[in-house]
């Protein structure tokens, strides 16, 4: 036997943490949007959580009193594992995502229904892409240079992960 | 010393990062190999399906971990067995949104036109994509999976599963940016 036990409080620690992460982001996004929210969301749902589940793991790993080293390891996990599902679920949370938005105009509207025309009055004709443009000059992913709009290296980076991902797919690349 | 490397805890954590893999590998083998989920309408289904199957390697893992190490102990089975399945599934649907990003995300788009044109002309990419052209495109997405219907003219609810996330996405949204959404 391998003396292998699991406390279901790893869970509840990890989800705590979440918690707070969550609470966190929300009163910082309610005081206004920082500029480079990505950034801020891995610092505050990841780098910083990641700080602190370090100084209880060194100081378990000695101590006496905290959980096992072993249990905050599964325990950030779970932490990790939460926020990543947050921080991907974030940008239809900013940008409004449009297909649920479509989904969502068309119940309110039943049983009729909305026709294609009405369907793209929901949307500003002007804004749709060009804030999501804005968003990646916010992001430093594109910058203004020799008089022009260019990628910025980050923004090389992930075009080419994106691409790179595509092509191990055997896809053609997305339509936006 | 060996010994102390293949502990049940580090084939654990072993069994949790290998697992991150398996959707994107089980897309690539479904896509290539079987030809599945290729089309431009059901695409957004193979990350789905394939986070599906990874169940069958991740339970065949867990059940060999358990054989391996001889654990018998009922409550740590189904607390460890509990927590590898869902920390899986949550890795899956952060997959999910990998994928999602490379197939309807604007920005997306806009950085990899850029990256292979060398320079983002913007008034171009505003006039390609206009925002009849991004509605039919989503419009023809929903319909092929079936979230819409058209009848006549108009399009109406079909599954109505995106329903629950486009309501929770709206109202999480008004808790995030009270001043912009009125």
């Amino acid at each position: 036997m391998s003396g292998w036990d699991f406390s279901p409080a790893i869970m509840l620690w990890g989800t705590v943490s979440f918690l707070a992460a969550l609470a966190v982001h929300i009163l910082v996004w309610r005081r206004g949007k920082p500029p480079r929210e990505m950034a801020w969301l891995v610092g505050i749902f990841l780098f910083a959580p990641a700080g602190i589940y370090l100084a209880v793991y060194s100081l378990s790993v000695s101590g006496e009193g905290l959980p096992p080293a072993w249990e905050t390891v599964l325990a950030f996990i779970w932490h990790a594992a939460l926020s990543s599902a947050y921080i991907m679920t974030y940008p239809p949370i900013q940008a409004g995502c449009p297909s649920l938005k479509i989904v969502l105009e068309i119940h309110r509207n039943r049983p009729k229904g909305l026709s294609l025309e009405e369907i793209n009055e929901l949307f500003p004709r002007q804004t749709m892409f060009s804030d999501r443009f804005d968003n990646l000059v916010e992001d430093g992913l594109v910058s203004w240079k020799y008089d022009t709009w260019g990628i910025t290296g980050t923004g090389r980076l992930v075009a080419r992960c994106f691409l790179a991902y595509r092509r191990l797919l055997k896809l053609p690349l997305g339509e936006g | 010393m060996p010994g102390e490397i293949i502990t049940a805890r580090n084939c654990y954590i072993l069994i949790i990062l290998v697992s991150f893999l398996f959707p994107l590998a089980i897309q690539v083998i479904l896509i290539r190999f079987f030809g599945l989920y290729r089309e431009k309408a059901i695409r957004q289904k193979g990350p789905v399906a394939a986070a599906l199957f990874g169940l069958l390697p991740l339970g065949g893992l867990f059940l060999a971990w358990l054989f391996v190490f001889f654990i018998r102990n009922t409550a740590a089975i189904f607390w460890s067995g509990f927590y590898l399945f869902a920390v899986y599934l949550l890795m899956a649907y952060v997959y999910f949104h990998v994928f999602n990003m490379s197939e309807t995300a604007r920005r997306i788009r806009i950085l990899t036109y850029g990256h292979r044109q060398g320079k983002v002309v913007k008034q171009k990419l505003i006039q390609d994509y206009t925002r009849n052209k991004m509605v039919e495109i989503r419009v023809a997405r929903l319909l092929a999976l079936r979230e819409l219907q058209q009848r006549d003219f108009s399009y109406l609810i079909g599954r109505g599963i995106l329903l629950i996330p486009a309501r929770g996405v709206f109202a999480f949204r008004r808790l995030l940016f009270p001043k912009r959404i009125k």
